[in-house]
């Protein structure tokens, strides 16, 4: 058996699709493939590119559905830990099966369709992470600079989600110019338009992110007097408010700085009723009905 | 009065309400277009309050002040809160304000009963008349509605909200008469077919105008009074059936200041809250009916899911065998939801189920195990009795009684 080193020399769905379809006409196995991202470039036991043998006399060739493709890109957004299969031997695995007639391979059910479906679940969930948990910050107009965005925010997404956060964006925020800063790209946006600008090399890091900011001071009061407010002390449930917002995206959100605080007088407060406690030593006043409601 | 204090005050006196749910909009967008905001049908929650409850839209009255007295209400007439109203300006700001820095994806605006029932009706559709028609607004709108507001400014509501809502407050009208004197549940259910006949209009008739795509919903207070959850499922059941309802909300009594003695002064009744939810969710997905769940007078278990009871009350008709029976079947075995029911159909197409493929697709093995058979699985556990099984299932799975 003969290996094939394949080089993805842009780590995308598209790259990917022109050597699957390649593989398959040459009927070369999953098993003889190595597949070489453009990170791995560098490694001391990268090979060549190889070239591949002819197309075979029966070449195999597969047609998907548009969900089914849909899929397998959003598979490929996910980033695979160290100890994980590489993302593109997968999915080459997967349509090498289907090719073969096994249509079980895109199934929840399968070995290779159930890491499918949790790296499409995962990628999903955090794509809607980024959606909620995303804070913009308005940025003053400044003198001379007329392209800066009105809008700023900074993000350390887990996976691939630009593309699905600037759609969702532009959606959003109509003729706002905005600039999204994650450490792979920034999507930057003038309120008609948006494009993914990628580091020139590395990452892109807080220090290219923070001197683009300006923050007043007061910027997040009425939202913090907002988000104490509204939490109900006398309901107190930490653990689902964890598992529903992981500590990861905290360092971000204004809000964070109100947490220890609402849980511990939750907890230990005399209060036990629902109501904010600033609001209980304030004076109140009852209504007097008028002599005769109109109704 | 600063903006901030209203807000304090207005979000504090707006939290009991549980119905805030951002989702069942059409879709929207304001791509290259004046104005702001987008629904896509899917809600989204923007944070998490340490109360473990989604915050996904800015929820505040329009004002506290409220002329009538019901018993289990912050706002009422007799008790001693501070009290505060918002301009119209104000929550058009702070709603575009908060949009803007995506700490909300919109506003669900309630109020006290001030003056007359339209008077407080009409303020709150020009809330959202402003929103809509000035700012170009198309993020998600809920309205409370009034259910003495005339049919005229409910019509009004409906062509600018996402959702309408009529709370329906009490399991009963006997609670209603006792604990809210004011409001009449003849009132209510007439304000909610209004909404249902508008909904019907604009399904039926296409050039109909715009009302409400969210649908409508309601909620209810447990806990406040002492029905039993065997009438409170039976009267969601018909008011499902009767009125077209998006979903039924649930809210456990929180004990609130000077609260007055008619209203117990106890923690909320958190877990009886989810089981109702769980229960709401079987009756709406799953096609179970209330009397199965409940089959007499009483209140779901609190140690076990309601979907786990119903089966260990029928091990006649377990176990299934995954590979010929039906799929309404299949969902209604414990560890096994509507999603990895279709999977299994889907995958019995291809070939037989293993007991493997059950992990991988997620299921709660152990619920499952003794309710299932496979080509290559049998439950050792068939010829356990109810309360043996239960035992067992318990101590092997402690961790399934860690629901909250
Ligand atoms: S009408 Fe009743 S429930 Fe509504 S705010 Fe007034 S007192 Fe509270």
């Amino acid at each position: 058996m003969s290996m094939y080193t394949l080089h993805m020399t842009q780590a995308d769905f598209a790259c990917w699709r022109d050597h699957a379809r390649r593989l398959l006409s040459a009927r070369v196995s999953p098993g003889e493939v190595l597949w070489q991202s453009e990170a791995s470039a560098g490694d001391l036991f990268a090979s060549s590119e190889t070239d591949l043998p002819p197309p075979s006399e029966t070449p195999l060739a597969l047609k998907l559905s548009k969900q089914e493709l849909r899929r397998l890109e959003c598979a490929s957004h996910y980033w695979p830990s160290h100890h994980q299969e590489c993302r593109w031997a997968l999915l080459y695995r997967v349509v090498w099966r289907l090719a073969l007639g096994e249509g079980e391979a895109l199934l929840a059910g399968d070995r290779d369709g159930a890491v499918i479906e949790q790296r499409v679940k995962a990628v999903n969930h955090e794509v809607h992470h980024i959606h909620a948990f995303l804070r913009f910050h308005p940025q003053p107009a400044r003198a001379g600079e007329q392209h800066a965005p009105e809008f700023i925010a900074w993000f350390e997404p887990r996976h691939d989600v630009l593309e699905a956060a600037a759609r969702h964006f532009i959606d959003r925020m109509g003729q706002h110019s905005w600039l999204i800063m994650t450490p792979e790209g920034a999507i930057v946006c003038d309120g008609r338009q948006w494009h993914i600008e990628r580091p020139e090399s590395g990452a892109f890091t807080l220090q290219n992110y923070q001197p683009l900011t300006e923050m007043a001071e007061d910027a997040e009061d009425l939202w913090l007097a907002y988000y104490a407010s509204t939490f109900n002390p006398a309901r107190l449930n930490e653990k689902t408010m964890v598992r529903s917002m992981p500590s990861r995206f905290w360092r971000h959100m204004p809000e964070r700085v109100l947490i220890t605080g609402l849980i511990s007088h939750a907890r230990h407060g005399a209060q036990q009723l629902g109501q904010d406690s600033r609001l209980a030593t304030r004076r109140g006043r009852t209504i007097a009905l008028p002599a005769k409601p109109r109704h | 009065m600063q903006l901030t204090d209203k807000l304090i005050v207005l979000a504090d006196a707006a939290k009991y309400d549980a119905s805030c749910a951002s989702s069942g909009a059409p879709k929207r967008s304001s791509k290259g277009q004046k104005g702001l905001g987008a629904t896509n049908g899917n809600g989204i929650c923007h944070s998490f309050t340490p109360d473990g409850r989604c915050v996904a839209l800015l929820k505040i009255l329009m004002t506290n002040f409220c002329l009538y007295d019901c018993q289990y209400c912050i706002n009422r007439r007799s008790s001693n809160v501070p009290r505060a109203r918002f301009s119209v300006d104000e929550i058009v700001r702070l709603t575009l304000d908060f949009y803007r820095r995506n700490l909300i994806s919109g506003l669900f605006l309630s109020s006290g009963i001030i003056r007359s029932n339209d008077y407080t009706m009409e303020a709150l559709v020009r809330v959202a008349r402003t929103l809509r028609v000035e700012h170009h607004f198309r993020g998600y709108i809920h309205l409370k509605t009034i259910p003495d507001a005339s049919p005229d400014l409910i019509r009004q509501a409906g062509l600018h909200a996402d959702r309408l809502s009529v709370n329906v407050e009490l399991p009963t009208s006997q609670s209603l008469n006792r604990l809210a004197p004011e409001k009449s549940d003849t009132t209510i259910r007439h304000a909610m077919s209004t909404i249902r006949d508008g909904l019907d209009e604009a399904t039926a008739e296409p050039k109909a105008p715009r009302f409400s795509p969210g649908g409508q919903s309601t909620q209810m207070i447990v806990g406040a009074d002492d029905t039993d959850d065997h009438t409170i499922l039976g009267n969601v059941q018909s008011l499902y059936s009767d009125y077209r309802l998006k979903r039924v909300y649930y809210s456990a009594f929180s004990p609130i200041p000077e609260s007055p003695s008619s209203v117990p002064l106890i923690a909320p009744p958190l877990l009886r809250e989810h089981r109702l939810y769980q229960a709401d969710f079987l009756i709406r997905g799953y096609g179970f009916h209330a009397d199965e769940l409940l089959t007499g007078p009483g209140n779901l278990s609190l140690d076990i899911d309601p979907k786990l009871a119903w089966a260990l009350n029928h091990r006649e008709l377990f176990p299934i065998d995954l590979d010929r029976a039906d799929m309404y079947m299949i969902a209604r075995v414990p560890g096994i939801g509507i999603t990895s029911a279709r999977r299994i159909e889907t995958l019995r197409r291809e070939r037989r189920i293993r007991y493997a493929d059950l992990t991988r697709l997620g299921c709660s093995m152990k619920k499952l195990a003794p309710f299932i058979t496979t080509q290559d699985y049998r439950p050792r556990q068939a010829g356990l009795e109810r309360q043996a099984l239960l035992a067992q299932m318990q101590t092997s799975a402690p961790a399934q009684m860690a629901l909250l």
